[in-house]
C-alpha cells in the first residue's frame, strides 16, 4: 500500500524539491463514519462516511506559508487538524522532516507536538479563562519541562513584548482583553517552544479589519524572525493572498487547484477558483451593482458527493455531451433540470405533471430552470422533447432514462485528477477542461 | 399642509442610545443623523462595538434595559391612517411621523408593516420548534390581523402582563392553529418569490433542514411579508460563504427594486457596502464620522478612520509587504470626554482635536466630523485664492480700462 501512495504522490507536486519541504502531505484522507461501530457492523448498517478530506497531497517548503481556502464544509479545518495528528487520519501519510507522524510512538509524538503548534479561530475559547496570561503562555514550557523557573518567566515576558503586549499585563485574566489582544496571547503561547511548524485555523476570522491587519502584520514579522513554516487556513481569499506563498483551493474535501498565490489569484484556471475570486466584493466604487455570475445552488453534502467531478452540479463551465453542439448557458440549464429531475422529490415531479401538456410543461421548465423554449441543437431538442413528452404522460422512468443517457456530461463520468497547468509544474488544477 | 420636497422615506435625527450599566453610562449611539431617500440603499460600516447594530435596533425600538433611547427623532414617511394622525397630533412633524412619539402599541403596528428587519444569523432568528412556513405565515397573519382601527389603547406590556396560565394553556393546545390557510398560501408564495425551489415542501420543513443561505432567503421572505417601506438588514451575509453571499445580495437588490423599498444595510465588509449602497455612513464609537456617496467614501475620504479602514483590507490584486494598520483598539465608551473619539488612534491628531470636531460639509452630500475637513477646505481656498485674485485683477483691469 505504501508503494502505491508514494507512487501517486510522486505524480502530484513533484515540482518542489523534496529536500526543502518541511511537511509533505501524501494522499491524506479523513473520513467520518457514523456507522462504523461494532453493532453497526453486526446489523449490517451500510457505511457511508463523510469524506471531509479526500486524497489531499501537498508540500510545505521550509520557511514558506501554504494557504488553504474554501467555503465552510470543504474540509479545510479537518485538514489542519489531521496534519497535526489531532484527529487520526483514515489513510495517507504526513511526513514531518521525513518521518510519518502517524507512525510516531508516544514519546516521539510529544516531541513532534512541541515542534508543531496550532492557533485557533476564537481566542476566547482556546484559553483557560481561570488562568492568567502569564500562566497561559508559560504552560507549554511547564508541560515540556524546559528551562528553570526564571528562564521560563523571562521567556514569557520577552514573548509578551514581542507580540505587542506589555509586561504589566502578565497577571491579567483573558476576560480583560479584547479579541485582537487575546489572539496575540495565543500567538505568543504557540511560539514558546520555538516550533518549526505553525498551523493557523482561521486566526483572523473573528477580528475586525483594523485589528486583523495588525495581527496579519505581526504574523508576517514573526514568521521572518522565528523562521516559521506555516499552514494557514482561511475562508477570506484576500487574507490568504496577503499571507501565503502557495495557495490551495479546496472544494468538498478535495484540492481543486494549488500553486503559487500570484499565479492562482491572478490567473486562476479552475472554474471554482474563478468564481470564488469573482464573487468577492471589492471595496471600491466600481463594485456598485457589478454583475457577478453566481454559482447555482449550494455545496452538496459531503456524505453523498456528486459522481465524477464533484463541482459539476454548480460549475458554470460544465462540459456538454460531445454529440451535441450547445451554447453553454442553455446546456447549464438543461443539466440543472436533469439533475433535479433525476434526484427528484415528489413535489418537483407532481408540479411538472400538474402543468399538463408538454407545451405548458416546457414553460414551467423554462421558468424554473431557464431551459430555452427550443435548444439551438436540433438533435438535442428532439431528445429533450421526447423526455418531456414522457413526463407529461407520467412515464417518469422512461423520462429519467432518456435524460440520464442522452444528456450525460463527461464531468459526470470521469473524475478529474490534479494535473499541471500550462505545462508548468508549480500550478496544478483538477478539471477536465484542462485536458483540452 | 405644504408637502416637503424631499422624499426621504426615513430620517434619523440626533438619535442617541445609552446603556446605563453599573460601570457607568455607555453612549452606544451618540447623536447619529442620516436620511434614506425612497428606493435608495444606505450603508452603515464600522467595526464591532461602533454602535451600528444599536442604531438600527433603536430605529426598530428593540432596545432592552439597561439600554434606553435618550434622544433624537426617527421620522418616517408613512401613510398612517388619519385616526392616528388625529389621535397623536404631536407625533406629526411635516408629512412625517416621529416614531418615538407614538405609544408602544402603535409602534408595534408600524414594525413589520412599515419598517422591517433581517438579522445576521438566520439560525438564531427562527424558532426551531415551528416550521419555516408557519413562521412566515405568522408574520403574514400578524400584519393582516392587527387593524390599526381596532388597536386597543392599552400598551402591549399590559397585554403581556395579563397573559396568564389559562392563556398559555389555550395557546399550547395542539388543535389551536392560529395560521389560516390563506396565510400559509401567501407564505408559500413568498418563499417562491425569494427563490426557494419546491416552496410547498420547504414550507413544511423546520429551520434545521435548511442551509444557511436558504434560511436567510426565508428570513427575507418573512421580512417582506408586510411589504414594508423601509427594510433594515443587519449584517445579512456575514454568516454566509462568498458564493452564497452573492446570491443573497442579488436577492436583496431584486426585492428592493421590486417593492421600491428603502434599505438600511449594516455591514463590516466594505466590499458588500460598495456593492449594494448608494450612500454610506462610517461609524466609529457611536458616531457617524463620515458619510457620503461611494466615491466620497472610497476615493475622496477625509476622515483618517475611513482611510485606515479601507487601507487595512488586504488587496486581492496585488500583494504588498505590509498592511497599513490603525493602531490601538476601539475605545471604551463609558463616560467619553468631549474630545474626538478617534484621537488616541489617529495618525493626524492635532491639539484642537481635544474638543469635539463639528460636522463639516465637504459638499452637499459628503459630511465629515473631523478638523481635517476644515484643513482641506482651507487648502482648497489657498489654491483658489491666487487664481481668484488674478481673475479679479484682470477683471479690475478690464473695468478700469473700460472706465477710461
Amino acid at each position: 500500500m505504501n508503494s502505491r501512495v508514494s507512487e501517486q504522490s510522486n505524480g502530484a507536486m513533484s515540482s518542489i524539491d523534496g529536500n526543502t519541504s518541511l511537511v509533505e502531505v501524501n494522499n491524506l484522507k479523513k473520513y467520518f463514519d457514523t456507522n462504523e461501530g461494532f453493532i453497526d457492523s453486526l446489523i449490517g448498517n451500510a457505511s457511508n462516511p463523510v469524506k471531509a478530506v479526500d486524497n489531499v497531497s501537498f508540500q510545505i517548503p521550509r520557511g514558506k506559508t501554504v494557504g488553504v481556502v474554501g467555503e465552510s464544509g470543504c474540509g479545510k479545518s479537518t485538514l489542519a487538524k489531521t496534519v497535526l495528528n489531532i484527529v487520526t487520519a483514515t489513510d495517507g501519510e504526513v511526513l514531518f522532516k521525513g518521518d510519518n507522524i502517524f507512525d510516531l510512538n508516544k514519546k516521539e509524538l510529544k516531541e513532534f507536538r512541541s515542534n508543531a503548534q496550532m492557533i485557533y479561530q476564537d481566542p476566547f475559547s482556546s484559553v483557560n479563562p481561570r488562568m492568567t496570561i502569564g500562566d497561559i503562555i508559560q504552560e507549554p514550557l511547564d508541560i515540556h519541562n524546559r528551562g528553570t523557573k526564571e528562564e521560563r518567566e523571562d521567556r514569557v515576558i520577552s514573548l509578551l513584548e514581542r507580540v505587542g503586549l506589555s509586561e504589566e499585563q502578565i497577571d491579567r485574566y483573558p476576560n480583560e482583553f479584547s479579541g485582537g489582544q487575546l489572539q496575540r496571547v495565543c500567538i505568543a503561547r504557540s511560539l514558546t517552544l520555538e516550533p518549526e511548524l505553525l498551523v493557523l485555523d482561521e486566526p483572523v476570522a473573528s477580528l475586525d479589519v483594523s485589528v486583523q491587519a495588525q495581527v496579519l502584520n505581526l504574523l508576517k514579522d514573526l514568521q521572518n524572525d522565528f523562521d516559521l513554516t506555516c499552514l494557514f487556513i482561511a475562508h477570506d481569499l484576500s487574507v490568504v493572498n496577503y499571507i501565503s506563498d502557495i495557495v490551495g483551493v479546496m472544494y468538498l474535501g478535495k484540492v481543486v487547484e494549488i500553486g503559487p498565490s500570484e499565479q492562482v489569484f491572478n490567473n486562476p484556471s479552475h472554474p471554482y477558483t474563478k468564481s470564488l475570486l469573482n464573487n468577492i466584493p471589492r471595496p471600491s466604487p466600481e463594485e456598485y451593482h457589478r454583475t457577478i455570475e453566481t454559482l447555482s445552488g449550494s455545496v452538496p453534502s459531503p456524505r453523498d458527493p456528486p459522481s465524477g467531478c464533484n463541482f459539476r452540479t454548480r460549475c458554470p463551465s460544465i462540459i456538454p455531451p460531445e454529440k451535441y453542439n450547445f451554447d453553454q448557458d442553455s446546456w447549464r440549464s438543461v443539466a440543472s433540470f436533469r439533475e433535479h429531475f433525476i434526484e427528484g422529490n415528489k413535489e418537483t415531479r407532481s408540479r411538472l405533471v400538474e402543468a399538463g401538456k408538454s407545451e405548458e410543461l416546457r414553460e414551467v421548465i423554462k421558468q424554473r430552470w431557464g431551459v430555452p423554449k427550443t435548444l439551438n441543437d436540433p438533435n438535442a431538442e428532439a431528445e429533450l422533447e421526447k423526455a418531456i413528452t414522457s413526463i407529461s404522460n407520467r412515464d417518469f422512468n422512461r423520462a429519467e432514462k432518456k435524460l440520464t443517457n442522452e444528456f450525460m456530461s463527461p464531468c459526470e463520468i470521469k473524475e478529474p485528477q490534479l494535473q499541471p497547468i500550462d505545462g508548468t509544474d508549480s500550478t496544478q488544477g483538477s478539471c477536465l477542461l484542462l485536458d483540452r | 399642509m405644504l408637502m416637503n420636497d424631499n422624499t426621504n422615506a426615513i430620517e434619523i435625527d440626533q438619535l442617541s442610545t445609552t446603556y446605563f450599566t453599573e460601570e457607568g453610562d455607555v453612549n452606544a449611539v451618540d447623536g447619529v443623523s442620516f436620511a434614506v431617500p425612497r428606493g435608495e440603499v444606505f450603508g452603515i460600516v464600522g467595526e464591532s462595538g461602533s454602535g451600528k447594530s444599536v442604531t438600527v435596533r433603536s430605529i426598530m425600538d428593540l432596545i432592552q434595559p439597561p439600554g434606553e433611547i435618550t434622544g433624537g427623532s426617527i421620522r418616517l414617511q408613512t401613510e398612517l391612517k388619519e385616526k392616528i394622525t388625529s389621535e397623536y397630533p404631536n407625533a406629526i412633524s411635516g408629512d412625517t411621523v416621529d416614531l418615538r412619539k407614538l405609544p408602544e402599541n402603535v409602534r408595534q403596528w408600524v414594525n413589520g408593516r412599515e419598517i422591517s428587519m433581517i438579522f445576521q444569523d438566520p439560525n438564531r432568528s427562527f424558532n426551531k420548534s415551528f416550521t419555516v412556513g408557519h413562521q412566515i405565515a405568522e408574520a403574514v397573519e400578524t400584519n393582516a390581523r392587527t387593524d390599526l382601527t381596532n388597536l386597543s389603547n392599552k400598551p402591549l406590556s399590559d397585554t403581556i402582563d395579563s397573559y396568564g396560565m389559562f392563556e398559555f394553556m389555550l395557546d399550547s393546545m395542539p388543535s389551536k392553529s392560529y395560521v389560516s390557510e390563506e396565510s400559509m398560501e401567501r407564505a408559500i408564495e413568498l418563499l417562491r418569490k425569494v427563490g426557494i425551489s419546491d416552496p410547498k415542501l420547504r414550507a413544511e420543513q423546520y429551520p434545521h433542514e435548511f442551509s444557511g443561505g436558504m434560511l436567510q432567503r426565508a428570513m427575507i421572505a418573512q421580512a417582506i411579508a408586510g411589504e414594508p417601506k423601509v427594510l433594515i438588514a443587519d449584517e445579512p451575509t456575514s454568516a454566509l460563504d462568498v458564493t452564497i453571499q452573492t446570491q443573497i445580495l442579488d436577492l436583496l437588490d431584486e426585492m428592493q427594486r421590486e417593492l421600491n423599498m428603502s434599505v438600511i444595510l449594516i455591514s463590516h465588509n466594505l466590499g458588500v457596502v460598495a456593492r449594494m449602497c448608494d450612500k454610506v455612513g462610517v461609524m466609529y464609537a457611536g458616531e457617524i464620522v463620515e458619510k457620503g456617496n461611494l466615491t466620497d467614501i472610497f476615493e475622496n475620504s477625509v476622515h483618517p478612520y475611513t482611510d485606515g479602514l479601507i487601507n487595512a483590507i488586504p488587496s486581492l490584486e496585488q500583494t504588498s509587504e505590509r498592511l497599513d494598520v490603525i493602531d490601538g483598539n476601539v475605545p471604551n465608551l463609558i463616560d467619553m470626554g468631549s474630545e474626538c473619539r478617534f484621537i488616541d488612534r489617529c495618525p493626524k491628531a492635532m491639539e484642537k482635536c481635544r474638543t469635539e470636531p463639528p460636522t463639516y460639509s465637504v459638499d452637499e452630500e459628503h459630511k465629515v466630523s473631523c478638523y481635517l475637513a476644515d484643513e482641506t477646505q482651507k487648502s482648497k481656498e489657498d489654491n483658489e485664492i491666487p487664481m481668484i485674485k488674478e481673475f479679479n485683477k484682470n477683471k479690475d483691469g478690464i473695468k478700469s480700462d473700460g472706465g477710461k
